[in-house]
C-alpha cells in the first residue's frame, strides 16, 4: 500500500507518539542518557526513512530490531561492551537506615556485575523479558527465533544468572574478572 | 545457593528505568527535538527510497485532483501540521520537503578555522569528523581562494592506506572548482571483520556528514555532494552514495544523499584475503554487507544519482578461476542466486580470471539495472591511478551535476 505524504507523517507521529519511551526506556536501560537520546532519534529516523518498511501491528517489534542494531553499532563503533547504568533513585528512600541502603547497593552491585558477565544472547533474552516486560512471541520475533527457543534460553539464562550472582557475590567485586569486549549476538 | 526466581526478582530491581511512562519530559526533550528537526530538515526523508519501492509508486497512478479533494488536502495538511506543532511542541509544524532545495548556503555548523591560501587554492587540515577510541579521525578540504560559488562538495577518499588522505587529489579538483574533502579513513587495526560488516565504511561516512554541515563556510554547496573514491576507497564512497551508512555514531548525519558518485577500481567483492574467510564460516553479516552493495534493492540513493566508474586492465589483485567457482566461493557470497548469472553477463568467465573490471561491469549492470545513469570508462592500460584524462573526465561528470 502506497501512503499520501499527509497519511505517512500521521503514521509516523502515531508511531513516535506511541513507542518513544519504551524505545528510550530501551536505551536508558543499556547505554548512558545522552547516548541512549542519540540512538532512540537515531532510530526514529530510521523508522521515518523507512516508514513504508514497518509493518502495521508490528511497529514496537520493527522498532525494537531496529534499536537493537542501533545499540549493535554504538557498542561496534566504541569497541565497548555491555555495563548498567546508574539507577536515578533518591539515596535516602523514606524510612531506609544507612545501613539498609548500603546492602541494597551491594546488592544491586552484584546483580550488575552477574549481568555484565553474562554471554550477551543470555543477557538480551533476560532484559527483554524481565527490564522490557515483553511477552515471548515478541521476544522471538525480535531475537528470530521461535517462542519455544525463547522459553528454553530465559531457562538457560536465569539459571546462568543465578550461578554468577552467587559466583560475584563470594568473591569481591573488586576481583571481578573484566568483562569481555563482546558485542550483541 | 541463589534460585533462579530469586535471580530474576533481583535483576527487576536493577533496572535502571523501571517506568518508562515516570521518565521526565525534559530528559526526552532532546529526542523530540532531533526527530523534529531532521524529519522536517531531512530532504532524503522523500528521497531515500528503495529502487524496489521507487518502481512500486511510479506503478501506482496518479489522478489528478479536482478542486473539492485539493481543499481537502490542503486542510489535511493544516489539520497534520497543527497536531505536528502541538505533539513536537513547536511553532512550526512539520514542513514538507519534498523538493531538493535550492542552493544552500547558510552553514549547518559554524565553527572557526584556521585557512592556509596558497596562490589559488585554500585549505583547512585535520578538521575531525569521528573518532574511533583514542584516535581522531580528521580530513582536510581544500578549495578555490579566489571565484565564485557556490562550488560543488567532494569527499574523496583515498585507497586503502593508514593514515593516508587523497591530498593530490583533492588539490587538483579543488582548483578546477570544488570544495574538496579527503578525509583520512583507514586507520590501524582494523580487523577483517570491521571490514566486511560494514563498521569501517559507517565511520568512513560520517566524513561526509561532516563536509555537508561545514561545507557552506568554504562556498561549498552540501546539496551537490559527489563522493568518489578508488581501490579501497571505493567501499566507503558507494557505501554512503546507496545510502547505507549507519552514522547513530557520527557527530554530524549525512543530510543530502550524494547525487555523484565516483569510482575507480571497484569492487574487490571477490578479494580473497578480504573476504574469504568470513564466507566459509557463513558469517551473515558480511554476507549482509555484499548484499547490500550488490543488491540494488538496498539501495537508497537519492533520485538524481549518477555514476562515473572506470577500471583499467591492472592484474594485481585478481583472481584465478578453476571452473568450480560457481559452487564454491561465489556460491557463498550469492544471497540472491543471480550472482552467477549476472557475472556470466558480463562476461566474467571468458577469460579464466576475476579482474577488477569484471567487479566494474557487474556493478555498471546492476546500476544500470536500477535505472542510475552510469558513465564508464574501461581503460585497456594497466594504470592503478587517475590520469590526466581521466581527471578531464571525471571533471566533466562532476560539473554536469547539477
Amino acid at each position: 500500500m502506497v501512503l499520501s505524504t499527509t497519511e505517512t507523517r500521521e503514521r509516523y507521529r502515531r508511531l513516535f507518539a506511541d513507542h518513544h519511551r519504551a524505545i528510550y526506556a530501551y536505551f536508558r536501560r543499556r547505554i548512558e542518557v545522552e547516548s541512549a537520546q542519540d540512538c532512540t532519534a537515531e532510530t526514529f529516523l530510521i523508522a521515518w526513512r523507512r516508514i513504508d518498511d514497518v509493518p502495521d501491528g508490528g511497529e514496537l517489534r520493527w522498532l525494537y530490531i531496529t534499536a537493537r542494531n542501533v545499540l549493535r553499532n554504538v557498542y561496534r563503533s566504541k569497541r565497548r561492551s555491555f555495563t548498567v547504568p546508574g539507577i536515578d533513585r533518591d539515596v535516602a528512600d523514606c524510612g531506609e537506615t544507612p545501613e539498609v541502603v548500603l546492602l541494597r547497593h551491594e546488592e544491586e552491585a552484584a546483580v550488575r556485575a552477574a549481568l555484565e558477565h553474562l554471554r550477551p544472547d543470555d543477557r538480551e533474552v533476560l532484559l527483554l523479558s524481565v527490564w522490557e516486560e515483553l511477552p515471548r512471541d515478541d521476544i522471538a520475533a525480535i531475537l528470530g527465533c521461535s517462542p519455544h527457543a525463547v522459553s528454553q534460553r530465559l531457562h538457560r539464562a536465569s539459571g546462568r544468572l543465578a550461578k554468577e550472582l552467587d559466583r560475584v557475590t563470594t568473591t569481591p567485586i573488586n576481583r571481578v574478572v573484566p568483562t569481555r569486549v563482546e558485542e550483541l549476538p | 545457593m541463589t534460585d533462579r526466581d530469586t535471580a530474576l526478582a533481583m535483576l527487576a530491581a536493577v533496572n535502571p528505568v523501571a517506568d518508562p511512562a515516570a521518565i521526565d519530559v525534559d530528559e526526552l526533550r532532546t529526542v523530540i527535538d532531533r526527530c523534529e528537526h531532521e524529519v522536517s530538515a531531512d530532504r532524503s526523508a522523500n528521497d531515500r527510497v528503495t529502487r524496489g519501492e521507487r518502481r512500486s509508486r511510479e506503478a501506482v497512478s496518479s489522478p489528478r485532483p479536482t478542486p473539492a479533494l485539493a481543499f481537502a488536502v490542503a486542510f489535511g495538511l493544516t489539520v497534520v501540521a497543527v497536531v505536528a506543532a502541538a505533539f513536537f511542541g513547536r511553532d512550526a509544524g512539520l514542513a514538507p520537503s519534498d523538493e531538493r532545495p535550492v542552493t544552500t548556503t547558510t552553514p549547518i555548523t559554524t565553527t572557526t578555522f584556521a585557512v592556509t591560501t596558497s596562490g589559488s587554492l585554500s585549505m583547512v587540515k585535520d578538521i575531525p569528523y569521528a573518532s574511533e577510541g583514542e584516535v581522531d579521525l580528521t580530513t582536510s578540504v581544500f578549495f578555490p581562494s579566489e571565484g565564485e560559488g557556490p562550488w560543488p562538495v567532494i569527499v574523496v577518499y583515498a585507497e586503502y592506506c593508514t593514515g593516508c588522505e587523497a591530498d593530490n587529489t583533492a588539490r587538483i579538483l579543488a582548483m578546477r572548482g570544488a570544495v574538496v574533502f579527503a578525509p583520512v579513513w583507514a586507520i590501524e587495526d582494523v580487523s577483517a571483520t570491521e571490514y566486511v560488516e560494514g563498521a569501517l565504511f559507517d565511520r568512513a561516512a560520517c566524513a561526509v556528514g561532516l563536509a555537508q554541515a561545514v561545507a557552506p563556510q568554504f562556498g561549498g554547496d552540501p546539496n551537490r555532494t559527489i563522493v568518489m573514491g578508488d581501490a579501497g576507497g571505493e567501499h566507503p564512497a558507494t557505501w554512503v552514495a546507496y545510502g547505507l551508512e549507519r552514522t547513530s555514531a557520527c557527530p554530524e548525519p549525512v543530510r543530502y544523499p550524494p547525487v555523484g558518485l565516483v569510482v575507480g577500481a571497484p569492487q574487490w567483492l571477490f578479494h580473497e584475503d578480504l573476504w574469504d574467510q568470513d564466507f566459509v564460516s557463513a558469517d551473515a553479516v558480511a554476507l549482509d554487507t555484499l548484499d547490500r552493495f550488490l543488491n540494488p534493492e538496498r539501495w537508497h540513493t537519492a533520485d538524481d544519482l549518477a555514476v562515473y566508474l572506470w577500471a583499467t586492465a591492472y592484474q594485481g589483485n585478481n583472481r584465478i578461476l578453476d571452473g568450480s567457482d560457481a559452487e564454491g566461493w561465489l556460491a557463498m557470497r550469492d544471497s540472491t542466486g543471480t550472482l552467477v548469472a549476472d557475472l556470466e553477463a558480463v562476461g566474467a568467465f571468458d577469460d579464466g580470471v576475476m579482474l577488477l573490471e569484471d567487479d566494474a561491469r557487474l556493478m555498471e549492470a546492476r546500476l544500470r539495472g536500477a535505472g542510475i545513469p552510469v558513465v564508464t570508462h574501461y581503460d585497456e592500460t594497466y594504470l592503478t591511478t587517475l590520469s590526466v584524462k581521466l581527471y578531464d573526465e571525471i571533471w566533466t561528470f562532476i560539473d554536469g551535476r547539477r
